[in-house]
């Protein structure tokens, strides 16, 4: 194949050349070489310049670096001599593309070491065949296979073509952790340099020729329908293609705008200040104090669902005291730096190319495929860099919009929302109240604890959802590792009038909160030293060492004079996270003076990027604890900017350190797991230090700083 | 309409746009320089930040029509504005961004405070960095790479 051919078909043509591929990402190009598939993840040209796709998106996460990591440690290939160029969103040739739930790397780890090994023992296969020997004396590394005791060696790019045309092998042996020469090794991405020169492409800066631009005015509040607007008056003012109803629905419900069309942005977004809409179909209006009443009201009720773990009727039997308490947490907004927006070009061939700044293309292929009326194979979704998502752009609603208009009009069309659009629309992280009881015996064990989450299910948005189940990811995050006696832990479903969705942690980022924070209100109550008490109630080994690591980490037990610690677990997305926060008295609040954290997430590929995340987490579990919470009053959100929806600024950001355990257990998710913990290792702090029981989300009632 | 003469990068571009036209929008759009980038669209956040004449701005809430050919405006796609090429690499050294987004306007702010003060303490990293948000939480690599570039200024 040649370089072009090859290029068009991993999306990096014209346009998209930019998406992956800019002067500077892509390293090496070798003149007069002919590009060879060896799977639809790697190519290598008859020079030996190996390429290989990254299918994830890439949202500063950094599977970018990372999947690629994982095949060429398997192909025997230098990470630091391959191209990397962003795949297309395509089911057929790279499986699930989707991400959510810190799954890049902990579910496609062996398969994608496999596409690494195939290629390794196809080349080692090639290699064997034309010294006519057997393939056990032959061995790879470096980008060339070399006869064992032997000067003699041939290149991938002289073996590539031989090895193309080999059966692909059933079986392939991956290699032994200790040989690995990448895996777990810190590595510079190869999507920096493009991100330090402006060069990167993210779904914002897509710039097509013929392009329209759409500003949209979506119903102020959660949802609602366009009875009529002043569509003459609009299309007269200057510089304004066209206008239309965005009849665009939510969970089965409208959740419609206004679209104005012209050939710049701004032009398009000034022209909403002049509409004038009816609207129609709003939903009940509710504001926070409506909300959490009703969840209130649910107490009381008989749950929708519970589960319980060491029933002991005995101990049961000796409880003669208890404790309880009630903990409330906010919506949250993601607030990726790039607001949500999306180019689609529905072509008059019937033919559709868009361009996405999504969590997942392959669902937004889906979508556009039902909008247009147009074959799936007829639509490529080339995906963009992410300015950020935290699970929100793995809702397809800006792709969905930009498809319409462009459907309508048969030219490209690129929906741009502005910040306020952004927030107002949500769909926001679930608020919750949680009630907690637990128990005790005359020697003050512990003798039962029950959790009780009283929230929306994002599952049961959908008509027609089995409202009578909670799956246990509601529960996320409330480590049930915990060999309490009488432990319950136990759902209700509420149904409101406002969208939720998946956030970074999902259900775990508030669970962790309430539960690590009543865990300390019951060691407390004991008399207990917070980590001791935990300690005790743990089994599994990797909690115990993580928490003995955090302890002498954080330098638990021996804290500087005026020095308060709090700590706190979490066991998510297949890794093992602790915390420990330090702060200092300051006037009647308190300093945050640092945060230390230890994360077991097994086997690590990019070690860097894990810290990264590790300390992003951090820095967004400090924003949710004491700044953040989206208000809604009146059915709207109160706060859309972010100067009533403040985020943490370098000024406020402590001191972080974070320490990664090192073992060989299967990869666990890094993505979301450092944030868990922050807020109630954050609270139970500043317990110590004030004596302050902080139950609810942000943390108002004292000045932190 | 009007016509408007800017100096970008000691280029200098004849834009048409209407005079109220936010100076960030009329750099991505119609100059077609996408490295700046937009986030708020109300001075909150930063991300849009460019230099004037070597100082800090944020080009989202100014009119074009304030803008004059004198003003030496810098974006990230500049060559050869002093020490940003040092700045960029002491980023990529500390692999400073996440998601990338909003270090445009980190890097800019930060070569404007390198360019003033060559050896910032935390006390000046923190005050003249306070104006860009960075929801992947970049904040302590953005420390280093700033510790890093003066380092190497200084070396
Ligand atoms: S976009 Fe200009 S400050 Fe946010
Ligand atoms: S790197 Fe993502 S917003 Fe700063």
């Amino acid at each position: 194949m040649k370089r072009r051919d090859f290029l068009q078909i991993a999306g990096v043509s014209g346009l998209g050349l930019m998406l992956g591929c800019t002067s500077s990402g892509n390293k090496v190009q070798s003149a007069n070489a002919e590009d060879v598939e060896l799977s639809h993840f790697v190519f290598i040209d008859t020079n030996g310049v190996v390429t290989i796709l990254n299918h994830k998106p890439e949202l500063g996460q950094g599977v970018y670096q990372a999947i690629p990591m994982i095949i060429a440690e398997e192909l025997e290939v230098d990470i630091h001599k391959i191209n990397i160029i962003q795949s297309l969103a395509d089911k057929e040739k790279y499986g699930n593309q989707g991400i959510g739930g810190s799954t890049s790397v902990r579910r496609g780890y062996t398969e994608l070491r496999k596409i690494g090994a195939t290629g390794r023992i196809l080349l080692i296969q090639a290699a064997a065949n034309q010294w006519q020997c057997s393939v056990s004396e032959c061995s790879a590394s470096n980008g060339s296979v070399s006869r064992n005791g032997s000067k003699v060696k041939l290149s991938y790019g002289e073996l590539v073509i031989a090895a193309s045309q080999l059966e692909v092998p059933k079986e392939v042996e991956l290699k032994k952790s200790a040989d690995f020469k990448i895996l777990g090794k810190p590595t510079l991405r190869q999507d920096i340099p493009m991100k330090v020169k402006g060069e990167a492409v993210f779904g914002l800066d897509v710039e097509l020729d013929n392009m329209l631009y759409a500003s949209v005015e979506r119903t102020p509040y959660m949802f609602g329908a366009v009875d009529s607007y002043n569509k003459e008056a609009i299309e007269a003012l200057p510089g304004i293609v066209s206008t239309s109803i965005l009849k665009t629905d939510l969970f089965g419900k409208p959740r419609q705008g206004v679209a104005i069309l012209s050939e710049d942005y701004f032009t398009a977004y000034k022209a909403r200040k002049q509409l004038k809409i009816e609207w129609t179909a709003i939903p009940e209006v509710y504001d926070d104090a409506k909300i959490f009443g009703a969840f209130h009201k649910e107490k009381s009720k008989k749950p929708t669902a519970q589960r319980n773990k060491n029933k002991d009727k005995t101990t049961l039997s000796n409880q003669v005291d208890t404790i309880s308490a009630e903990y409330e947490c906010p919506y949250e907004a993601h607030s990726p730096m790039e607001p949500m927006n999306a180019t689609v070009w529905v072509k008059k061939d019937s033919t559709v190319e868009a361009w996405l700044p999504t969590q997942n293309g392959q669902s937004a292929r889906g979508s556009i495929a039902e909008i247009t009326g147009i074959q799936k194979e007829n639509i490529t979704i080339n995906v963009t860099f992410l300015g950020g998502g935290f699970g929100r752009r793995s809702l397809q609603d800006f792709a969905i919009e930009a498809a319409h208009l462009s459907n309508e009009t048969k030219r490209p069309v690129k929906v741009v929302w502005s910040r306020e659009d952004d927030t107002n629309a949500g769909p926001f992280r679930p608020a919750t109240l949680n009630v907690f009881k637990a128990g005790f015996d005359s020697q003050k064990n512990l003798t039962s604890f029950s959790n009780h989450i009283i929230a929306q299910i994002i599952g049961h948005q959908w008509p027609g959802a089995d409202l009578t189940k909670i799956g246990g990811g509601t529960y996320e995050g409330a480590y049930w590792g915990y060999n309490f006696a009488n432990y319950t832990q136990a759902g209700t479903t509420v149904q409101l009038p406002v969208p939720i969705w998946y956030w970074r942690s999902v259900y775990s980022s508030t669970n962790c909160f309430v539960n690590e924070s009543f865990v300390d209100e019951v060691a407390n109550h004991m008399g207990m030293d917070s980590i001791d008490f935990r300690l005790k109630h743990m089994k599994d080994e990797r909690a115990t060492t993580l928490i003995n690591t955090i302890r002498k980490q954080s330098n638990w037990d021996n804290p500087a004079p005026r020095e308060f610690k709090g700590v706190a677990f979490a066991h998510v997305f297949g890794s093992y996270s602790a915390q420990v926060v330090t702060v200092e008295k300051s006037g009647a609040g308190v300093r945050i003076k640092k945060v230390d954290a230890v994360i077991d997430c097994g086997q690590t590929i990019n070690p860097d990027t894990i810290e990264a995340q590790i300390e992003g987490s951090i820095i967004m579990g400090l924003t949710a604890a004491y700044k953040g919470g989206i208000s809604i009053q009146g059915g709207k959100v109160a706060n859309s900017n972010f100067d009533k929806y403040e985020l943490l600024r370098i000024n406020e950001t402590p001191e972080i350190e974070v320490q990664i355990m090192k073992n060989d257990h299967a990869p666990g998710g890094i993505g979301e797991p450092g944030f868990p913990p922050t807020p109630p290792a954050l609270g139970n702090a500043i317990f110590k230090a004030t004596g302050l029981r902080i139950r609810k989300l942000p943390m108002t009632e004292v000045s932190i700083t | 309409m009007a016509t408007y003469k800017l100096n970008i990068n000691k280029k200098m571009y004849e834009v048409e746009a209407e005079p109220d036209t936010p100076l960030l929008w009329v750099i991505r759009d119609k100059v077609g320089l996408k490295g700046t980038k937009f986030g708020c669209g109300a001075a909150h956040c930063g991300v849009c930040t460019i230099l004037f004449n070597g100082f800090p701005i944020k080009s989202c809430t100014l009119a074009v029509a304030a803008v004059t050919p004198e003003i030496e405006i810098t974006t990230i796609e500049s060559t050869d504005f002093k020490n940003l090429k040092v700045v960029q690499d002491a980023w990529t050294k500390v692999q400073a961004p996440q998601c990338g987004y909003c270090q445009s306007g980190q890097i800019l702010t930060a070569v404007s405070l390198l360019n003033q003060n060559p050896t910032p303490s935390d006390a000046d990293i923190n005050t003249a960095m306070t104006a860009v948000l960075c929801r992947c939480g970049t904040y302590p690599r953005i420390k280093k790479a700033i510790k890093t570039a003066s380092q190497e200024l200084n070396a």
